[in-house]
């Protein structure tokens, strides 16, 4: 048992080292989600950080490229252009001075065509060496300036002075377009001489916006300049368009931004560069490049993006990773966290079922050391029981020897003695008599003893049975000096009817048992029987004292009274019974015991048996009751008489 | 003085006992002293006065074996039979006596043992 207990306590000081386990193992897990999270986000802005410069350089660099791939576009084009201009200058009718006319018409169409196809121009003329227009082929919606002198303008006067092919400078025409114009000079191939010119005229706005975005300052958008800083195209404001960069407008425009200032000076000087600016419309990045022709910066180009633009296209792509690395972590966290609650749902319900099972084998083991105890005490009992029925064996076949001899002794005696014929036919009654007493007390002893005494139960008064009895005994014995005394119940007036269900022959037995005792260590004095009612808990019962004035119970035999084969020797009796009328009470629901009488005369002090028996339930109002009165009627009497 | 007759204690505590067996042996010539009380058989004892002592065990005064020790105090030569309707401790009364009588016993065995007990 002491183990067991070990064991429990072990087990809970286990539960307990588990419950902090498992609290520091929350708290560890929750440090470590936090840790963890802070960390990621940590380590999440810092690489956001340096992914954003790495992007955004990325961006810059590619703006770069993209600007120079753009100028280098526009500068084949033009020169396309240029080359298509050549051929018709080297063509055979104007070499030969024919500067209009039908066979003309159908050159320059077909070439007007080629142009197109290559970018728009407003229109394709041809003008002799006046500077007057002779022949142009404009676009739809576009007038004719046939006729019309052109030598005011600056790319005119630049064609004659170089007699070299010209990109002029912007210029606005007439109709408030702005434009530049490509010539080619027609010089005789063998006479070197000067015949005229043949141009286009480009619309910049149109032209550059087949480069870029020239509408929407919103976006990125392209700005462009001639040799003079002059503006040809302008995604931020069109109203711009023609208005020099250091121009008193543009610089109001531009808050005279010294970056962008400086950017555009170096890019006119035919150097490339990017810068980061914000003239107060938010942040920007320039990228820029020349256009070269002729191996010469003859035009520039300017790509402006928004900061914001590329940094919500570098946040939508970092947007975009950091969901995907979020979901994960929360993914997995989530799994962890269901993993942790399955885990601790698991261990609570492995740890309930330790416990229930080990409440089930403690219970099982309580049991089984109830139950050994239990054995152990019923096999105590069988020993002892073993013991005593032994015991009774053998005291039982010493007290049966004991007559048998005498009856056998004196069987032989019989007849060698026959003058003592009646002396020994006297000694082998007294012994047969005593053989068969002791036999049916071995009997009862063996019923009670296996518990198989059986009672004959019925109702009858108490008084009565004592009375018929004493009228008996008084027949049966004669002694002169022992009076015989009754006093039944004188309560009331039914009183003398103590009516109880017992078995009438086993209770006469032990009155009869009772009063012979008494008798026998009488030798003066009285005996005296009394029955009185008492009240027990909820139950009534009657107490029947029989008192005598004999020599009293020994101190020796005293505390084994109603044991079996107790008694003195010399008396005659079996010793066995006030055991049996002891027993023969209890199983009635009664109780036996003894005493002796507190006597002044020592001699005379004698003792005093009792035993009470549970009254019937309908003991008074009962008709039989009044019936059986009237026809015995004695019961009320007080029996002083002497035995004899 | 020579006497013929051997003398015999028998110490018992029931009359109708040494009544029977006195007569069966004084028949066989026997001299027998009975006794019923234990105590008085003691008070009675002198050495060298009888051949045999017959006991009883089961006395209610004094038991045959302290009757035997008391005796053996005054005598330690008499020889000693114990008497017993007991089945059991036959070996405690050979720690004193190697002749046990069992009771019941027919008067003509009782002789015969007895006779057996004095040849020895």
């Amino acid at each position: 048992l002491r183990s067991e207990k070990k064991r429990t306590i072990n087990f809970e000081s286990d539960n307990l080292f588990s419950g902090k386990i498992k609290e520091i193992g929350i708290i560890s897990i929750i440090l470590i989600v936090v840790t963890t999270y802070g960390l990621f986000f940590y380590q999440e802005n810092t690489t956001e950080h340096n992914i954003r410069q790495t992007l955004f350089v990325q961006q810059r660099d590619r703006q770069i490229e993209s600007t120079k791939a753009m100028a280098q576009h526009i500068s084949s084009e033009l020169a396309s252009v240029m080359s298509i201009l050549q051929g018709l200058a080297d063509s055979a009718y104007l070499q030969q001075s024919e500067l209009y006319g039908d066979r003309l018409e159908k050159l320059m169409s077909e070439r007007f065509g080629q142009i197109n196809a290559i970018t728009k121009v407003d229109g394709l003329f041809v003008a002799d060496k006046d500077d007057i227009i002779t022949y142009d082929i404009v676009a739809p919606g576009q007038s004719s300036f046939i006729n019309i002198d052109i030598s005011f303008r600056d790319y005119v006067q630049e064609l004659r002075k170089t007699l070299r092919p010209t990109y002029s400078n912007g210029f606005e025409g007439i109709d408030g377009i702005y434009r530049i114009a490509l010539t080619f000079p027609i010089i005789n191939r063998e006479s070197g001489q000067y015949i005229g010119m043949v141009g286009v005229e480009i619309p910049t706005i149109d032209f550059f916006a087949h480069y870029g975005n020239v509408y929407n300052v919103n976006s990125r958008f392209l700005v462009s300049f001639d040799g003079n800083g002059t503006m040809l195209a302008n995604g931020a404001s069109h109203s711009l368009v023609g208005k020099n960069f250091f121009g008193r407008e543009t610089q109001q425009f531009i808050n005279s931004n010294e970056i962008l200032n400086n950017l555009t000076r170096n890019l006119l000087a035919g150097k490339s560069h990017y810068a980061l600016y914000d003239y107060g419309r938010g942040e920007r990045i320039t990228t820029d490049y020349p256009i070269f022709l002729q191996n010469m910066p003859k035009y520039f180009i300017q790509v402006i993006t928004p900061t914001s633009q590329i940094y919500s296209h570098i946040n939508a792509v970092l947007f975009t990773e950091r969901s995907k690395i979020f979901s994960l972590i929360a993914g997995t966290t989530a799994a962890i966290v269901v993993l942790v609650v399955f885990l601790i749902k698991w261990n609570n319900t492995l740890n309930k079922e330790v416990k229930r099972r080990t409440r089930e084998l403690e219970e099982s083991n309580t049991q089984l050391s109830l139950s050994n105890k239990k054995l152990a005490l019923a096999n105590e009992q069988l020993k002892v029981h073993d013991r005593m029925q032994k015991e009774f064996i053998n005291v039982a076949s010493h007290e049966i020897k004991t007559p048998t001899q005498a009856i056998l002794g004196f069987s032989q005696i019989l007849q060698t003695h026959p003058e003592k014929s009646e002396e020994i036919i006297h000694g082998i009654k007294r012994n047969a008599t005593r053989l068969q007493r002791l036999t049916y007390d071995i009997l009862d002893v063996t019923k009670i003893d296996s518990q198989s005494l059986k009672l004959n139960i019925e109702r009858f008064n108490l008084n009565e049975l004592i009375s018929n009895i004493l009228e008996d005994y008084r027949n049966q014995i004669n002694k002169a000096n022992v009076l015989l005394l009754y006093s039944p119940e004188k309560m009331s007036d039914d009183a003398s009817f103590i009516f109880v269900e017992a078995d009438k022959s086993r209770l006469s037995q032990v009155i009869y048992n009772l009063l012979s005792n008494a008798s026998k260590f009488t030798k003066e004095g009285a005996i005296s029987i009394s029955v009185k009612k008492r009240i027990k808990g909820k139950k009534e019962e009657a107490i029947v004292s029989i008192k005598d004035t004999g020599t009293g119970i020994h101190p020796e035999i005293f505390p084994k009274l109603f044991s079996k084969f107790v008694t003195k020797s010399d008396t005659g009796g079996t010793g066995l019974g006030l055991y049996i009328s002891k027993n023969i009470i209890e199983a009635h629901g009664g109780k036996m015991w003894a005493e002796n009488n507190n006597a002044y005369d020592v001699k005379r002090r004698g003792s005093i048996f009792r035993f009470s028996i549970p009254l019937s339930n309908n003991n008074n109002n009962n008709n039989n009751t009044k019936n059986y009165l009237n026809e015995t009627g004695t019961a009320d009497k007080t029996d002083n008489k002497p035995m004899g | 003085m020579i006497t013929l007759n051997k003398r015999l204690m028998l110490v018992d505590d029931e009359p109708d006992i040494t009544f029977s067996f006195a007569i069966g042996l004084e028949d066989n010539g026997f001299k027998v002293y009975t006794f019923n009380d234990p105590v008085a058989a003691l008070s009675n004892f002198k050495s060298d006065s009888y051949d045999l002592l017959i006991l009883d065990i089961k006395m209610p005064q004094m038991t045959g074996i302290d009757l035997y020790k008391e005796i053996r105090k005054i005598d330690n030569k008499v020889k000693v039979c114990f008497l017993t309707a007991f089945d059991f401790s036959y070996k405690d009364l050979q720690e004193y006596s190697k002749w046990i009588i069992k009771k019941p016993i027919a008067n003509d065995d009782l002789v015969k043992e007895v006779n057996k007990i004095m040849n020895c």
